[in-house]
């Protein structure tokens, strides 16, 4: 059915001045403001004068009384303009509400914030699941509309200028306590004034749309920042899924270096004296196919011998990887050095279950000069079976976390190089 | 249904729910009660004036999963402003009471139960009010105390109306949007137990 949603407007002379008001409101208008003397009329009482808003100067504002325009597919008209001061350390910020109505679905509000940012609001009567009064603390998170709403801002603000009729016979001056919560793109609303606590709903609009709806001339004022439950632009969500990708490869390369470091499954010391010769051991695989890691550590000093490593099974050769540890170190020019390691690794897979076996030979010479005799110390072997290699994921979370808080890198960079200075 | 005859103009009244018991003659504004099949005339109605709702008698609506189809309504002043409350049949057959005021939508049924509440005269807004329902305890904060009077109605009804009848009621409300209606008639006091609802999830079908 076409519902008949089209205000028919009624037209007063205000008792003040005896101009004349045009009016759009239902029966729940309180009060109407005349535009020209400043008057408050009471709407119950014949329109009889209950107070004189002197020296009222109407703001320059893209929206009149009495333009029309769809939202949500629903005919609103303007019957109402509210302008509010919050002042507070941080600067003063300015705000106007629109009054719409519209017969078959009653009041709502069409805000504009100080950066030019536009909602639609309504009054609802659902209320928060946990909490009570106007909650002042930012991050306080409550339950409406089956949504999880985040309180983002609150304060104090007074009227500066009202016109138009309203719902409630608005002061100037008179201050009310508000707290906004998000749910972005949704807005809930405490607002809470002398006698009322007042809950509402909306979302943000943005200014090309009402400009479009109310068929404002001209182009909107171009919004100074965004609006507290605008959604996250494109690039915001890239970098919102890159904090993601990064706190979850961190946690990925952290598992890996706990657990990643496979099942010890040979363990043996042998003498370097004894390699030279040739040394064979056995050692059993369970699961074919994973990634195994052999490391080798020998505490060479100022020595360097080279090891070969064969795996074989059955008379076939697995695996041959020769593999230098060379440690040096010494004092001059009043400093330590030390150059090489100790310990040395490989990774490979075998393909069979069954006993192996391992053959490794070394060859080496000890001193700064080539004459020195291999070094006679403890070759400690280790085999992991089902090791996961973490060095890819170290590299990929230290890109990420570079791209992901780069913000939080630059301070803890400042920081420490503050700390260095001290 | 039903098939009777207006009893002051002989227009055809084809009644839509067999629990009616009282109809407006939508040609001549003749009000009618009916007991046991026999009508009677009950005098005239006001006409109820056209005004833009979002609820209208004969269509079919939706909120969430429930369906209701208006069958009847009756006008009630309350001094500052007039609400609708529209008899509803829905999609199980069972009827409610859906009141509109201007965006403000509260679906409602009668409670069965007798409850002990507190006299009109003793109760302040903004007040809880407590009483026992189902044996549990209700709070429920008093959100509105007024007087109303009939001023008109339109199709069918499960009980007769009478133009300029008046009585007190007030509402009261709790959490998820609950909404309790007291009304003190001259029989006693009628419980209605609901919830608001949001006009923007009434959708007509």
């Amino acid at each position: 059915m076409e519902n008949n949603s089209q205000v028919k407007a009624r037209t007063i002379n205000c008792k003040g001045c005896g101009a004349p008001i045009n009016l759009f409101g239902g029966h729940k208008i309180e009060a109407v403001i005349c535009p020209s003397c400043g008057s408050c009329l009471d709407c119950h009482e014949d329109y009889k004068v209950i107070a004189k808003y002197k020296n009222l100067k109407r703001p320059k504002l893209p929206l009149k009384m009495g333009m029309s325009g769809k939202i949500k597919n629903i005919e609103f008209i303007v019957t109402g303009i509210v302008m509010s001061e919050e002042i507070d350390e941080d600067g003063r910020y300015v705000s106007v509400d629109y009054q719409l109505f519209s017969p078959t679905h009653g009041y709502a509000w069409l805000g504009r914030d100080d950066n030019f940012n536009y909602s639609f609001m309504r009054e609802v009567k659902d209320l928060p699941n946990t909490i009570v009064g106007v909650p002042e603390k930012n991050g306080v998170k409550f339950k409406v509309k089956d949504m999880q709403f985040t309180v983002k801002e609150s304060g104090n603000e007074h009227i500066l200028y009202v016109e138009g009729e309203l719902t409630w016979v608005a002061k100037l001056n008179d201050s009310s306590k508000y707290t906004t919560a998000v749910y972005s793109p949704y807005i809930y609303e405490i607002t809470k004034s002398h006698n009322e606590l007042e809950f509402s709903f909306g979302e943000v609009i943005s200014s090309a749309e009402v400009y479009k709806t109310f068929n404002i001339p001209g182009t909107p004022i171009k919004s100074k920042g965004k609006h507290l439950a605008a959604p996250p632009s494109p690039v915001n969500k890239a970098h919102s899924m890159t904090k993601i990708f990064a706190i979850i490869s961190f946690l990925i390369m952290l598992s890996i270096i706990i657990f990643g470091g496979g099942k010890r499954i040979f363990d043996e010391g042998i003498a370097t004296s004894q390699c030279k010769e040739g040394v064979m051991k056995n050692f059993y695989i369970q699961k074919p196919g994973s990634l195994m890691k052999f490391k080798l550590h020998c505490p060479l000093s100022n020595a360097w011998t080279y090891f070969e490593v064969t795996v074989s099974k059955d008379g076939h050769d697995y695996f041959t990887i020769g593999k230098e540890i060379s440690y040096y170190h010494g004092y001059s020019g009043g400093e330590s050095w030390s150059e090489g390691s100790k310990s040395t690794s490989a990774y490979f897979r075998l393909p069979e279950q069954g006993m192996y076996e391992l053959h490794i030979t070394a060859e080496g010479k000890s001193g700064m000069s080539s004459a020195g005799s291999m070094q006679n110390k403890i070759l400690r072997i280790s085999i992991m079976q089902g090791v996961v290699i973490s060095r890819y994921f170290i590299i990929l979370t230290i890109i990420l976390i570079i791209l992901a808080f780069p913000a939080e890198l630059k301070v803890i960079g400042a920081k420490l190089a503050e700390a260095s200075d001290d | 249904m039903k098939d009777l005859e207006c009893s002051s103009c002989g227009a055809s009244i084809g009644l839509k729910e067999k629990f009616s018991k009282f109809f407006v003659c939508e040609y001549c504004g003749s009000a009618i009660f009916i007991e046991d099949d026999a009508i009677k005339n009950a005098g005239k109605m006001s006409k109820v004036s056209d005004v833009p709702s979002l609820i209208n008698l004969g269509y079919t609506y939706t909120y969430r999963n429930f369906s209701f189809t208006p069958i009847g309504m009756v006008r009630y002043d309350y001094g500052r402003g007039f609400w609708d409350e529209f008899y509803v049949s829905d999609n199980e057959g069972k009827y409610h009471w859906v009141s509109v005021d201007e965006g403000d939508i509260a679906i409602e049924e009668p409670v069965q139960e007798k409850l002990d509440i507190a006299e009109f005269d003793s109760i302040k807004i903004g007040n809880s009010l407590s009483f026992h329902k189902n044996e549990a305890e209700v709070t429920l904060l008093v959100t509105e105390k007024n007087r109303c009077k009939c001023i008109g109605a339109k199709g069918e009804l499960p009980f007769p109306v009478s133009m300029e009848e008046e009585y007190n009621y007030l509402d009261l409300s709790g959490p998820g949007g609950t909404i309790y209606t007291i009304e003190y008639t001259e029989d006693g006091t009628d419980v209605y137990y609901g919830k608001w609802v949001d006009p923007y999830d009434i959708k007509e079908i």
